[in-house]
């Protein structure tokens, strides 16, 4: 189970953001603030300055079974100049599992060029299903989800090469279709 | 109607050769199946034990390499597939293809003086003065696959025995072959079959018990790849060409090129270009 994050707190708590004079742009101050985030336990953060806002939110928090939407502020994520844009690495931290190659070799997402895909993203998988194929020397290695949970992402390109270790899947953990 | 040129096979007179102290302890002979690997893969998944063995007189979807057809005409070749239970870490995991490949060599020489060879990574070949003719074709699929390894392989084999050279589709004819057709005679099958067992049971355990070093030598006496000129074409429009020096630890294939640079290849088809 590796790359499971901590689960999402379940109060929106805003910490006083230490008054920094610098951008907050600064990747370097980005990165302190994700981790006053982490550290918190806390699902959004907000930190505004000078017109500035960087907003921090775990993925699945504005879900719409979650408490945390409707008493957390304004949908406004998209405004502010220095929001972050999450890279898979942040995403997995904010509670999705990741799924890595764990060999290198050359990625497939069907079992053939001719058969379909054997998920797309947003569909729900079961721990066990078979997710992709990582080739190396003729071994066809199934890649199947460590959870229950939906594909948010996939990470890599059909029939191109991948490391040890590489990311290949976001899985949100425990996510079930409606109905 | 000419009469076949080999007795049916049965579990029996598998057995009746069969040496082994676990592959083919369970051993499942079947008229016809759509693949021997996914049946055996399924039996996997309910929880079939290492070293069970299915092997079919004919398969309708008979297949390689990602989903490529493998003729497979009823009573005259080998469709064999044997599963792999026990815990295999990633660099042992990564030579089992090799392994099925040297040791379906082995089996074939117990009965045969044919130049029989392989190229990388496990396509078994004759080789005669450069002409070379696929003989036997290898899939291994690794189920649940992890950080620690796979849960269980599945190695199948095809390996065309007394299929005579009309029997091949048009387009293969020129690159396939079979043992009846190279040495001009029929071969008993079951023989085949055990021996292909028993090499496959002693390469494994050697692998389990000591690494790949000498499995690694082992291919690398058998491999016509090494020393070549080759092409390697990837999936899709890549491809690139240099000197197949060696192997890699894990049995990737290393590559110099033009340039002087070192690759390792571990997936894509091997051209032999001299």
């Amino acid at each position: 189970m590796k790359g499971r994050a901590p689960k999402p707190g379940k109060k929106a708590v805003k910490p006083e953001p230490k008054p920094r004079p610098d951008a907050l742009v600064d990747p370097k101050t980005l990165q302190e603030l994700i981790a006053v985030f982490q550290a918190a336990g806390v699902s959004d953060l907000e930190v505004e300055r000078s017109g500035l806002r960087i907003r921090l939110r775990r993925e699945g928090a504005g879900s719409a079974s979650s408490p945390v939407e409707a008493s957390g502020p304004a949908s406004a994520a998209g405004q502010g100049a220095g929001q972050p844009k999450a890279s898979a690495a942040d995403e997995a931290a904010e509670g999705l599992v990741t799924m890595r190659s764990p060999i290198v070799g050359t990625f497939y997402r069907s079992a053939s060029p001719y058969a379909e895909s054997y998920v797309e993203e947003g569909a729900y998988v079961k721990k066990g299903q078979v997710l992709c194929i990582v080739e190396a020397m003729k071994l066809m290695n199934e890649i199947e989800s460590e959870v229950d949970g939906r594909v948010v992402k996939i990470l890599m390109e059909n029939a191109k090469p991948v490391e040890y270790g590489e990311p290949l899947f976001l899985i949100e953990p425990g996510a079930q279709p409606e109905g | 109607m000419t009469p076949p040129p080999d007795s049916p096979l049965s579990a029996e007179t598998i057995r009746a050769h069969l040496k082994t102290r676990q592959l083919g302890a369970t051993l499942s002979v079947h008229e016809e199946v759509d693949s021997t690997n996914r049946l055996l893969a399924d039996l996997a998944r309910a929880g079939a034990a290492h070293g069970t063995v299915v092997v079919a007189e004919s398969q309708t979807a008979g297949r390689g390499r990602l989903g490529r057809p493998w003729a497979s005409p009823r009573g005259l070749n080998l469709y064999a597939s044997i599963l792999l239970t026990q815990a295999h870490a990633s660099p042992a995991l990564t030579w089992i293809p090799l392994l099925a490949a040297v040791a379906t060599v082995r089996a074939i020489r117990a009965v045969t003086t044919l130049p029989v060879k392989v190229k990388w990574p496990n396509d078994v070949l004759v080789s005669r003065d450069g002409d070379e003719r696929k003989l036997a074709g290898i899939l291994v699929e690794a189920l649940g696959s992890g950080q620690a390894g796979a849960r269980a392989v599945v190695i199948g084999i095809g390996l065309n025995v007394n299929m005579p050279l009309k029997a091949f589709s048009e387009d293969l004819r020129s690159s396939a072959t079979s043992l009846s057709v190279e040495a001009g005679h029929p071969f008993a099958r079951a023989p085949l079959l055990a021996a292909l067992l028993e090499e496959l049971e002693r390469l494994h355990d050697q692998l389990c018990n000591h690494g790949a070093a000498d499995l690694a030598d082992a291919y690398a006496a058998l491999c016509v790849t090494l020393g070549k000129h080759v092409r390697i074409e990837l999936v899709g429009s890549g491809r690139m060409e240099g000197t197949a020096e060696g192997l890699a630890p894990d049995g990737a294939l290393r590559l110099r090129t033009g340039e002087g640079k070192i690759l390792e290849i571990r997936a894509g088809d091997v051209v032999h270009l001299r």
